[in-house]
């Protein structure tokens, strides 16, 4: 599947931040959960990002970045995700909102003055939705005051600018405001997880800031805000598929290495058994975020794609990584000794939930509507390239009618009868399980057609259809295919070599 | 209907002052600020000591007030309902003291008995860093004399290993092992000579930070030949009877940590979302979490009265308790983070942090006292008797009708009657089926509502379908199939749908006058805690929610009288 993402930067990067299996690597085991420890950001992480540029692939070629691409900004998260979570987010997170909000917005001036800033090494601390009222700004002559509290990810002292959401007289948006505005700040704090990103309030009470400063003047924040969720979502997604890449890695090694009952942990067949489940989830989230990334650039009309890949690979992540910390026990919970990464993740990826977590009131899609529909071949890659973002199209509200369903490749059903019966059963489902189905079978036909095919056989997608139908609890899914042994053994393969365990299987530099 | 152990916790609460008073011994502030320091809460136990919670730690024959586990599971359940890491830290001694009652000399007991009432702290020391919950693996051994065993080795994560004057450790007292190779002895740690023990340094933890878990090692250290608990060679079968005590236990744990959970999902929602005005009901993931506490607190109420009325079909009911109610509690507060998002997760200020605290302390709940597989294994190695039992419909009916019926007055606890393995299988299981056609008769009735009668139908046929492939799943102790694991999960699914039904019929009708008496009216705690769980048995199926909708009102009003999220009245000290 090579073919499909261009790996460049991520590789890049991967090569830069070094491998993350050295304990005494910059970015390694040790280093992040001191640094956790401490409440920070790594500091040689933070340096490595700088070094290599990271803002410049938050920004498109018209501000002087080289950001063209979503799969492969989703790629650059993920390589520092796999790292440490709270660098992805605390370093680039904010940030990529800020670019975003600051294209959209029309405004020149204003993207071009946050571009100097990011390439500048600056970075942008955000809000988070946090209840309350949050910041209001009314026009007072030809200035705006601002009065309120908003809460923000990243500490504002190591901020060059802040995103600020804000009511409007009329509707709502977004203010651009320099470190240095007069905020009252409440002191930094760490919570449980995400620690090095810190949390803070940022309050005002009747400051005046002038107007040029306000993103969004006609009120429309909450369209481009959902335009940038949907870019940030997929994102976000995929670091955290970075975050269950590095646990799945820990898990095997902890239970490859622990003797239990007088063998490996992974001799028992549940063990082995749970391992490959995850690898699995793994795989199959990769599958959907792949395609919702791409869905931005040739389906940008489909807004749903993206928030139920998101909401998929969230819970897929969850799911795995909590069945991996029961196979760790008690090694889960220790803040030290060789497994300390884990709980590190574990925390983190519950607090990066948390941030994106869908509010209590919020109106979810109601199920029947096809999630498959108008899914075209070509964003599973049957041409790598990919049209420019449109990101004016993600803001604008018109969804696209819906395409027909995908089918079942032709060529499929001959060549494995099983599993086309299998699959088409799953990609009839009007709901996730249907997407995530398509996407996987998709993706690994497409890649089947290409020679550098990275699973050349039916085992890999057999198996995650199977998992998919299991998951969505269909009765008769029958009994666990005999698969088990096979991936184990890629799955060993890939941790003793250092690749990935996403569909790039990335080897580390050098 | 009057619930006694309701009683006892409420009286017990009120003692302890209000929660939200940051001047009480044991407030949020408090916990909250002690987590923030990793330091013990030192203070908060004494002041449990003071309100003689230890004193339920000593069965009544040695001069405690231990009489009904019921008692001991409500006072648990209220502590860790303030704070987990408080419960875990302070029930240690029950954990370390369980063995001497179950097996140890009269005289043994009884001194430890007086230990505990002038305020000793026991520990229980099982595993070691090599071997986790292989325990005949276990290295720490002795050598012995006529008067005297010597003890060499180490055991580490032990909850309580440096605080604790007492530690009852596993030692392997035969160097060939095996089942009767290991021994209990109660060492003294007063009493060891200078240089022979050391206490590891407390590991970090995610959560219950303050707690005291960390770890002893014994170089050459002599204690007496009196120290050994009950007969020399039986400590495995004795830890795995007291461990059916202590998994029993871990319901209530759970469940106080749940309702902690659930009381700030539900002050947040309507400090920010709007009050539930107007008719309007509160939104369904809160409701759908209460659900899930209703029937957990089911299984756990089941479970602690099993202790003393189906003490040897214990081994399974234990093994179901521990895997389902933390399980559920896990993810309820899962999901409840997840939908009130980081306002409350990550907010430190927010009710001091309380959320975020609970979330990371909970995690403990699956991994310690025999984790999440161990359990499971243990319910796979009695698939044979379990679908014999469903088959032959064996009932142990005395039993089963003390336990779920919650006026019953139980026999008291006789630890010789606790079995390694049940040979009777689950009554509670085994009389579903008779009990669904109870049920189903009362939809025809018109007493409760058709969907009951269509949720039992979907029960029975998974009853059936289950047992069924458990009667087929073939033995083998070391390559146990990953498909036998999740026959595990659903029967302690299917167990919870039984204590359910089981206790909704036995105590509706003594319920219909109580407090909680629109709880039961229809079955609606039944129908609600059904479809919970067919929706976990059944995935896929579609039913109705709206249920969940008219629990609402009984959730608000537990909420806001302060009350205990129960099926039964518990007020608690709580301003609201």
């Amino acid at each position: 599947m090579s073919a499909l993402m261009p790996a460049d930067r991520p590789a890049l990067l991967d090569a830069l931040l070094g491998d993350p299996r050295t304990a005494d690597g910059p970015l390694g085991p040790d280093a992040v959960v001191a640094a956790d420890e401490r409440g920070e950001l790594p500091a040689t992480g933070v340096r490595a990002l700088a070094e290599y540029g990271f803002n410049a692939d938050l920004l498109p070629p018209a501000l002087g970045g080289r950001f063209t691409r979503v799969d492969e900004l989703a790629g650059t998260f993920r390589a520092v995700a796999r790292r440490d979570l709270a660098l992805a987010t605390g370093y680039g997170l904010g940030s990529l909102t800020a670019a975003l909000h600051a294209q959209l917005c029309g405004d020149r001036d204003r993207a071009a003055e946050l571009a100097e800033l990011l390439l500048g090494g600056g970075r942008v601390a955000t809000a988070f939705t946090a209840p309350g009222p949050g910041l209001r700004a009314t026009p007072d002559g030809g200035r705006l005051q601002l009065s309120g509290t908003e809460h923000l990810v990243g500490d504002p002292a190591g901020a060059a600018a802040l995103l600020l959401p804000v009511t409007l007289d009329r509707g709502s948006g977004h203010l651009l405001l320099p470190a240095t505005t007069r905020l009252v700040l409440s002191p930094p704090h760490s919570s449980t997880g995400l620690r090095g990103c810190r949390f803070a309030a940022v309050t005002a009470d009747g400051l005046r800031i002038g107007p040029d400063r306000l993103l969004d003047p006609d009120g429309d924040g909450p369209a481009r805000a959902a335009a940038v969720g949907r870019v940030t979502g997929t994102v976000v997604a995929s670091a955290l598929i970075g975050v269950l890449d590095t646990q799945l890695r820990t898990a095997l090694s902890f239970a490859d290495e622990r003797i239990l009952y007088g063998r490996p942990v992974t001799g028992l067949p549940s063990a082995r058994a749970l391992l490959v489940d995850a690898f699995l989830d793994l795989l199959i989230a990769d599958c959907c975020s792949t395609v919702a990334a791409r869905a931005l650039h040739l389906r940008p009309g489909h807004p749903g794609l993206q928030h139920t890949v998101r909401r998929l690979v969230t819970g897929l992540v969850r799911d795995a990584v909590h069945q991996l910390s029961l196979l760790l026990g008690a090694r889960s919970y220790l803040r030290e000794g060789p497994h300390a990464l884990f709980q590190k993740h574990l925390r983190d990826r519950t607090a990066l939930a948390a941030l994106h977590a869908e509010p209590l009131t919020a109106a979810f899609p109601a199920p029947g509507s096809p999630a498959t529909d108008g899914l075209d071949p070509a964003l599973f890659g049957a041409d790598p390239r990919l049209p420019d973002l449109d990101l004016a199209r993600l803001a604008d509200p018109r969804v696209d009618p819906a395409g027909p369903a995908t089918a079942i490749p032709a060529g499929l059903t001959a060549a494995h009868p099983e599993l086309a019966e299998l699959a088409k059963s799953l990609i009839e489902r009007p709901d996730a399980t249907g997407l995530a189905a398509a996407a996987c079978l998709q993706l690994w036909w497409h890649a089947t057609a290409e020679p550098a095919a990275a699973h050349d056989g039916p085992v890999w997608i057999h198996a995650a259809l199977h998992r998919l139908a299991v998951r969505a609890g269909r009765r008769g899914a029958g009994t666990r295919p005999d698969h088990d042994a096979a991936l184990l053994e890629e799955m060993r393969t890939r941790l003793a070599e250092g690749r990935t365990f996403d569909l790039a299987a990335r080897p580390p530099a050098g | 209907m009057k619930y006694l152990p309701h009683e006892l916790a409420a009286l017990f609460d009120r003692k302890l002052g209000d929660p939200h008073d940051p001047l009480q011994a044991f407030s949020y502030a408090r916990c909250a600020d002690l987590d923030e320091r990793e330091e013990f809460p030192t203070e908060i136990c004494r002041a449990l000591d003071e309100l003689g919670l230890a004193r339920y730690y000593v069965p009544t024959a040695h001069g405690g007030a231990l009489e009904s586990y019921e008692d001991l599971a409500a006072l648990l359940r209220t502590v860790a309902r303030r704070d987990l890491t408080v419960a875990i830290a302070h029930v240690s001694t029950f954990l370390g003291a369980a063995s001497v009652w179950l097996a140890g000399a009269p005289e043994q007991a009884a001194a430890l008995a007086a230990e505990i009432r002038d305020g000793s702290v026991v520990s229980l020391a099982l595993t070691e860093q090599q071997h986790g919950s292989d325990l005949l693996a276990n290295e720490l051994a002795t050598v012995e004399g006529e008067t005297w065993y010597r003890v060499n080795g180490e055991k580490w994560l032990i909850g309580n290993a440096s605080r604790g004057q007492f530690v009852c450790v596993l030692a392997r007292t035969d160097p060939a092992g095996g089942p009767r190779g290991f021994s209990l002895l109660l060492v003294d740690k007063r009493r060891l000579a200078p240089g022979s023990f050391r206490c590891l340094p407390a590991v970090r933890t995610v959560g219950i930070r303050g707690a005291d878990i960390s770890g002893i090692a014994f170089t050459d250290a002599e204690v007496p030949a009196t120290a050994v608990v009950g007969e020399p060679g039986r400590g495995l079968e004795t830890v795995l009877k007291i461990l059916q005590l202590t998994r029993s236990l871990c319901g209530p744990l759970s469940l106080g940590t749940g309702d902690h959970a659930l009381r700030l999902a539900v002050r947040y929602s309507l400090d920010h979302l709007g009050p539930a005005d107007g008719g309007a009901t509160a939104p369904r993931p809160l409701t759908e979490a209460y659900t899930d506490l209703l029937v957990a607190e089911a299984v756990t109420l089941a479970g602690a009265r099993s202790i003393h009325a189906l003490t040897g079909e214990l081994s399974v009911v234990s093994a179901a308790v521990k895997c389902f109610v933390p399980h559920a509690v896990e993810e309820l507060i899962a999901s409840l983070g997840a939908a009130l998002g980081a306002g409350v997760f990550l907010s430190r200020s927010y009710l001091h942090g309380a959320f975020q605290k609970l979330e990371r302390d909970h995690h403990i709940m699956s991994i310690f006292d025999g984790n999440t597989f161990v359990n499971l294994n243990g319910l796979i190695n009695q698939f044979a008797p379990l679908a014999r039992g469903h088959r032959r419909r064996t009932v142990d009916e005395d039993g089963l009708a003390a336990v779920v019926d919650l006026a019953a007055e139980l026999p008291p606890a006789r630890g010789e009657s606790l079995e390694l393995l049940s040979r009777t299988g689950s009554s509670l299981v085994q009389s579903l089926p008779s009990a669904l056609a109870e049920l189903a008769e009362l939809v025809t009735l018109g007493v409760v509502p058709p969907a009951l009668g269509r949720y039992a139908e979907e029960l029975l046929d998974t009853t059936e379908e289950l047992h069924a492939a458990m009667a087929d799943h073939r033995p083998s102790a070391r390559d146990v199939p990953p498909e036998a694991f999740e026959l595990a999960r659903r029967w302690t699914q299917v167990f919870a749908a039984a204590a359910c039904v089981q206790l909704w019929l036995r105590n509706r009708e003594a319920a219909a006058g109580s407090p909680t008496a629109a709880l039961w009216a229809d079955g609606l705690w039944l129908e609600a805690g059904l479809a919970r769980l067919l929706a976990r048995l059944r995935p896929g199926a579609v039913r109705d929610g709206e249920v969940f909708d008219r629990l609402s009102d009984r959730l608000l009003d537990q909420y806001r009288d302060g009350e205990l999220f129960s099926l039964l009245h518990c007020r608690m000290e709580e301003t609201v």
